[in-house]
């Protein structure tokens, strides 16, 4: 178990040195001076100068990777030219809106869409098979976007249920939450109806119900864990795309997460910015990959004790 | 069902509409920062002040600045603050500035877009403000009881109200104009015009309390007129805080509404100041944000979660339908087609030939673009200048005469048409497709370069490439003499070389005779209309979308941007 | 049915003791695409405690069917028993609530399945899998369930350091050793009635043997009642005392292992017997017979075995074939008369419905 996760740390370290460095070549590849496109359009040549000496631009591009490494190493991405504060505190401050609409879009994805799956494994063709199914893929036909419009039209302009946007109390998460995770579900539902009839229909399950264990043993205890690898692999790719791929419901509904950051970011050329929060979503896509692969071997001792 | 439709022209609008929205953000930002051509010019002293009664019901006035010969001076009297005093502020209102890079710092000095103007406008009073007034752009003294300014421009002399205060109570002083003045050279503050100020700006005097004479190198006549530029901060706190506080989570100056709590790049929440000494705002709360997503602007303006917001023409029906307003400034931002050719002295370029570059003028067809492409939120314009400023020319734009372009080009000798590049930045807006067709009746071969609007800049500050491209500007130029960038020969983002030009731009940096400086303007605009170096393509107004609760609230002419919000009511 | 039903007394002395389990015309159907399988056909028979019945067949023959059936074990919706009654001790289990039956399963009928391998759960200790039916019953107040009562299960079943290898997971064991296991699990709760579905089919040779004899010496402590279901003729003489000879899922032959052996009496029955080269060899392979399996969804309105059947007579094709009882708990579901070499006995009177059996 020991090697298994250390071999899994040594991949992650990896893969975030990888995407550091490419990261910085993407700013070296940005068309024109990248001080100038900086400064923005506004800037004097000695303002463009004073830019580039601060950023290091003047400097070898060896000497320059070597430095931007040394301050990745340390956290410190310098500061958002837009903000003028730590460009890594910015990501990591707006990161807890991220998370909190990725965790409520992953419980409706993995967690209603998981029950529905598993319902419809256990009475196929039944009323929360077909129905279930039915409104997972009513989620999945619509685009995300249209989905977020359509709810703030219905919910919040007709029958003013519900805030249109921007962030609050617990009503402001319904429209977001809802529109980034209906969209998921319905793969969900598939993978986890399609999952648990396998098991089901396993020669171990009808021992254990052969041996008279109760339903409710026979699908959540040994059901849904025989079925967990690769629901937990699905899961887990949702909530990575939930992190990094709100982009399109924050910007809809005004909300504060990193996604919005780094687009806005993107469109105002602020570099530091979009280097520290590729960084930051690196990691968390890494150290959930590794969550995962940790569970795996906690899920099955097959692959624990290989 | 309205929503659908609501929804698709969104979709389909989404071109232009960020297209708009990003010349809003750029503008706003680059406006301020070509002005540093000014200082190039030797610019003598000019004054421009329009000042008057204030037309709100608060009582709050400023009386006329005048002017002589021997020196320009702009006088107001103190406001009686009686009246200020009965009003309470009350309810809220809620205004979302769409692009998503504003608010991106709290200190109202730190210039950094166009975006932060409905903040800075709110927090900040500087000495001179702009406001709407007899249906027109206008000024009035803010902090500045009276302002004055000998003939050689090379010094400001303002008397402060003295009944000015900050929101923490103490008076606004000289030391204060003083420190703000001086501020803006720091390189902490990093400044968008810092170059440019450290070269025109010596130091300020205080010799009381109420009393700052500025001292220039060189006469700059923003300092009396561009009211965003330098909105008066509290040294005191400032030094207390320290500068990190100030810009993030402690600001502190004299506008009618003070900083409550702030998210930067995302949420501001004001409070008005009751009692103010200029003008106490009607509503209590003031709530600044920025929503990216126009249908979400439009839903909420609609549900009253937002009262203000900036929004497409193309959805002007939608927001009437549901019972909301709509608002609008006049022509606040100007687009010309820039023929780069005979500045870069290409000589074998056709455009070099006047005749040529009005075949390629008149082959633009100006009316359906701004009807059909951008939704009728901009007028075909023959004249590049602001029509909310004094002096504005009225010149009837090229009509679209394919036959006449044809004509013109033969007797230029290029009846056979040439090939010529065109810059634009992406993505290219389906204007210009309909502009590189109409073209090629006409035998021009256009090639689109489509760029990144940072390689695209870059390639308009250093002037580096040839052919054409589209330059748009406006939204908060409020004097002629920020056109000098475009207009002086050596201005930063002029394509002009003509001496009779400089000397009227000049004329208008320098001059302190209000007549000849609106001729002098009406004879660049006509001048530079005639040989269309310059092909002015139309103006485009900006759109505001208004909630049922606001009773009222009204821009200000010539300024696309949401300010004025004292004067709002709901 | 029952009622006029005979019982016949067993062949191995036992004729005292009455039936722990009663099957009576059990009928079981498959809705497929190409119409509905009748798997079971009319199955009837009796277990008595401490007896082992041989269920033997092709595959295909119902064999299996039959003791799903009677764990009311038929998949959900694909297939449904149609009619008969399986009386164990003393109520019919076919018409009981879902919720009683889940505690006739592990309780009063276990089952060992083929495939050792595929039987457990590979993500839980072996131990947890043996005590987590014990659990369920302890909370209904039935037996402890300490992992000493587990511990003493495997020691049961004959698997060595039981104690340690409670914690282990079924990929740690062997195929013999996961087997006894199965076997732990299906006897934990004492049920009367074991059923053992080609138990060894999966396993080495060697183990076969070894694991035959551990369940006969439990089968001895206990005075278990068993099914064993295999198609080695060879398992079936050395282990079960009656055998019931399956085919298109009826049995189409019940005697005592001695009679089915030495008198088989239907021609299924004696090519099956045919097919073995020698008594007391292992076969490596299936037994074989001439001619195509039956299809279940097209069988012959007569006698399902007729198209194969090398005494085949006019007679067989169009009618089922009545029962024919040759001896005491010998019958068998034929038209011949008598097969050379065999007296027919005075056969029923009455030709009774096709697939049937009358012990």
């Amino acid at each position: 178990m020991a090697r298994y996760i250390v071999s899994r740390l040594i991949q992650a370290v990896i893969v975030v040195w990888i995407v550091t460095t490419f990261v910085f070549l993407l700013v070296r590849f940005t068309p024109g001076n990248a001080a100038q496109v900086m400064a923005g359009a506004s800037a004097s040549q000695e303002e463009i100068e004073l830019l580039e000496i601060e950023l290091g631009l003047d400097k070898p591009v060896l000497e320059q990777y070597a430095d931007y490494m040394s301050r990745v190493v340390r956290g410190d991405f310098r500061d958002s030219l837009r903000f003028r504060e730590p460009a890594l505190g910015l990501v990591i401050e707006r990161f807890p809106a991220t998370l909190k609409l990725a965790a409520l879009a992953f419980l409706i994805s993995v967690g209603l869409g998981g029950l529905i799956g598993i319902f419809s494994a256990v009475r196929p063709g039944g009323v929360v098979d077909q129905f279930g199914r039915f409104f997972a893929v009513l989620g999945q036909s619509i685009p995300t976007f249209a989905i977020g419009i359509f709810g703030i039209l219905i919910f919040s302009v007709k029958l003013g249920w519900l805030p249109v946007a921007g962030p609050g109390d617990w009503k402001h998460y319904i429209l977001p939450s809802v529109t980034l995770g209906w969209f998921s579900m319905a793969a969900m539902v598939r993978l986890t109806r399609s999952a648990m009839l396998d098991v089901l229909e396993s020669e171990s399950v009808k021992f254990l119900r052969i041996k008279g264990l109760p339903e409710r043993l026979v699908i959540f205890k040994h059901g849904l864990r025989n079925a967990a690898i690769p629901i937990l692999t699905l899961a887990s790719l949702q909530f990575v795309a939930f992190l990094s791929g709100s982009v399109v419901v924050e910007q809809i509904f005004g909300w504060p997460g990193t996604g919005k950051l780094l687009v806005e970011s993107v469109t105002a050329r602020d570099y530091t910015v979009v280097q520290a929060g590729t960084f930051f979503i690196s990691v968390t896509l890494v150290v959930i990959n590794l969550l995962v692969d940790l569970a795996y071997g906690y899920i099955d001792p097959r692959i624990r004790y290989a | 069902m309205r929503a659908g439709t609501n929804t698709r022209e969104g979709e389909a609008e989404l071109m232009s509409e960020r297209d708009n929205y990003w010349t809003r953000r750029r503008f706003g930002r680059r406006t301020i920062l070509r002005s540093t051509g000014l200082g190039a010019a030797g610019i003598a002293a000019y004054a421009a002040v329009g000042c008057g009664d204030d037309d709100d019901d608060d009582g709050g006035d400023t009386t006329a600045t005048t002017t002589s010969t021997a020196a320009a001076t702009g006088t107001g009297t103190a406001a009686t603050a009686t009246a200020s005093q009965a009003v309470v502020p009350a309810g809220r209102i809620v205004v979302d500035t769409s692009a998503s890079s504003t608010l991106s710092d709290f200190n109202p000095l730190m210039w950094t877009n166009g975006g932060q103007t409905v903040y800075r406008d709110s927090i900040a009073d500087a000495m001179i403000g702009v406001e709407k007034k007899d249906q027109a752009f206008s000024y009035y003294n803010s902090l500045a009881a009276s302002w004055e300014r000998p003939n050689d421009g090379l010094q400001v002399t303002f008397k402060i109200r003295p009944d000015a205060k900050f929101h923490d109570g103490t008076a606004v002083t000289s030391a204060d104009l003083k420190f703000t003045l001086d501020f803006v050279k720091t390189d902490q503050a990093k400044h968008a015009r810092k170059s440019e100020w450290t070269k025109i700006y010596t130091a300020t005097e205080t010799p009381d309390a109420q009393t700052a004479i500025v001292k220039l190198a060189k006469p700059y006549p923003l300092l009396t007129t561009f009211n965003f530029m330098f909105p008066v901060i509290s040294k005191a706190h400032f030094e207390k805080v320290g500068f990190d506080a100030f810009s993030g989570s402690a600001p502190l100056a004299s506008g009618p509404f003070k900083f409550v709590s702030g998210t930067k790049g995302e949420r501001i929440t004001l409070q008005a100041v009751e009692g103010h000494y200029r003008k106490t705002p009607f509503i209590k709360d003031l709530v600044i944000k920025a929503t990216a997503e126009e249908s979400t602007r439009l839903s909420q303006i609609e549900t009253g979660e937002t009262d203000i917001a900036y929004i497409n023409p193309a959805n002007k029906d939608v927001v009437k339908g549901f019972g909301g307003q709509i608002k609008t400034t006049d022509n606040d931002t100007s687009f010309w087609l820039v023929f780069m050719d005979p500045y870069l002295g290409n000589a074998s370029s056709p455009t070099n030939d006047p005749r040529v570059r009005e075949a390629m003028s008149k082959a633009i067809n100006r009316k359906d673009i701004t009807e059909k492409l951008l939704n009728g939120g901009a007028n075909p314009a023959g004249s590049f200048g602001n029509p909310a400023l004094k002096g504005h020319a009225k010149i009837d734009p090229d009509p679209y005469d394919i036959n006449a372009a044809k004509a013109l080009l033969e007797s230029a000798g290029h009846g056979g048409g040439f090939d010529i590049d065109f810059s634009v930045t992406a993505p290219v807006s389906e204007y210009v497709n309909v502009m590189v067709a109409d073209w090629k009746k006409i035998g021009v071969n256009v090639t689109v370069k489509s760029m990144d609007s940072g390689a695209w800049l870059a390639m308009v500050n250093g002037k580096k490439t040839q052919g054409m491209y589209i330059e748009p500007t406006g939204a908060n130029y409020v004097d002629p003499g920020q056109w000098g960038l475009f207009v002086l020969s050596d201005g930063s983002f002029s394509y002009l070389k003509d001496p009779e030009l400089d000397g009227w731009m000049n004329g208008i940096i320098t001059g302190t005779d209000d007549a000849a400086r609106e001729k002098n303007w009406t004879d660049i605009q006509t001048k530079v209309a005639k040989e269309r170096i310059y092909s002015t393509l139309w103006t485009s107004s900006t759109h505001f979308a208004v909630s049922k609760r606001v009773k009222s609230w009204d821009p200000t002419p010539g300024i696309g941007y949401i300010i004025n919000l004292e004067h709002a009511k709901v | 049915m029952a009622d006029n039903t005979p019982t016949a007394g067993p062949g191995n002395g036992l004729a005292a003791r009455e039936p722990i389990l009663s099957v009576r015309d059990l009928r079981v159907e498959f809705r497929t695409s190409r119409g509905i399988v009748r798997a079971v056909a009319g199955v009837s028979f009796d277990l008595r405690p401490g007896e082992t019945l041989g269920l033997v067949g092709e595959s295909g023959s119902g064999k299996s069917v039959t003791c799903l059936s009677l764990m009311r074990m038929i998949p959900h919706g694909a297939g449904r028993i149609a009619s008969g009654q399986v009386i164990l001790n003393g109520r019919d289990i076919l018409t009981i609530p879902d919720k009683e039956m889940r505690t006739v399963r592990g309780r009063e009928i276990g089952m060992i399945l083929q495939d050792p391998m595929t039987s457990l759960d590979p993500l839980f200790i072996v131990g947890e899998q043996v005590r987590e039916t014990l659990r369920v019953d302890e909370a209904e107040g039935k037996h402890r369930s300490g992992w000493d009562r587990v511990v003493g299960l495997l020691e049961m079943v004959r698997i060595p350091g039981a104690k340690s290898r409670v914690k282990a997971y079924p990929h740690q064991m062997s195929g013999g050793m996961r087997q006894r296991v199965v076997a732990a699990i299906a006897l934990s709760s004492e049920p009367a009635v074991l059923i053992a579905d080609e138990p060894t089919t999966a396993l080495d040779v060697t183990i076969q043997v070894q694991f035959l004899d551990l369940l006969k010496s439990i089968q001895d402590e206990r005075h278990l009642a068993m099914i064993l279901v295999t198609h080695d003729l060879s398992i079936v003489a050395r282990n079960c005392d009656r055998v019931a000879v399956m085919y298109a899922g009826r049995i189409v032959e019940t005697a005592s292992t001695v009679d089915l052996f030495e008198k088989p009496q239907h021609p299924y029955t004696r090519a099956l017997l045919q097919s073995v080269p020698r008594l007391g060899e292992f076969p490596e392979t299936l037994p074989t017979i001439e001619g195509q399996p039956p299809d279940l969804t097209n069988l012959p309105a007569g006698c399902p075995f007729q198209p194969r059947c090398p005494v085949a007579m006019e007679i067989c094709k169009d009618n089922p074939p009545p029962v024919r009882v040759h001896g005491p708990a010998h019958s068998s579901l034929c038209w011949v008369d008598a097969l050379p070499g065999e007296p027919a006995q005075a056969a029923a009177q009455v030709p009774v419905a096709a697939g049937e059996v009358r012990p």
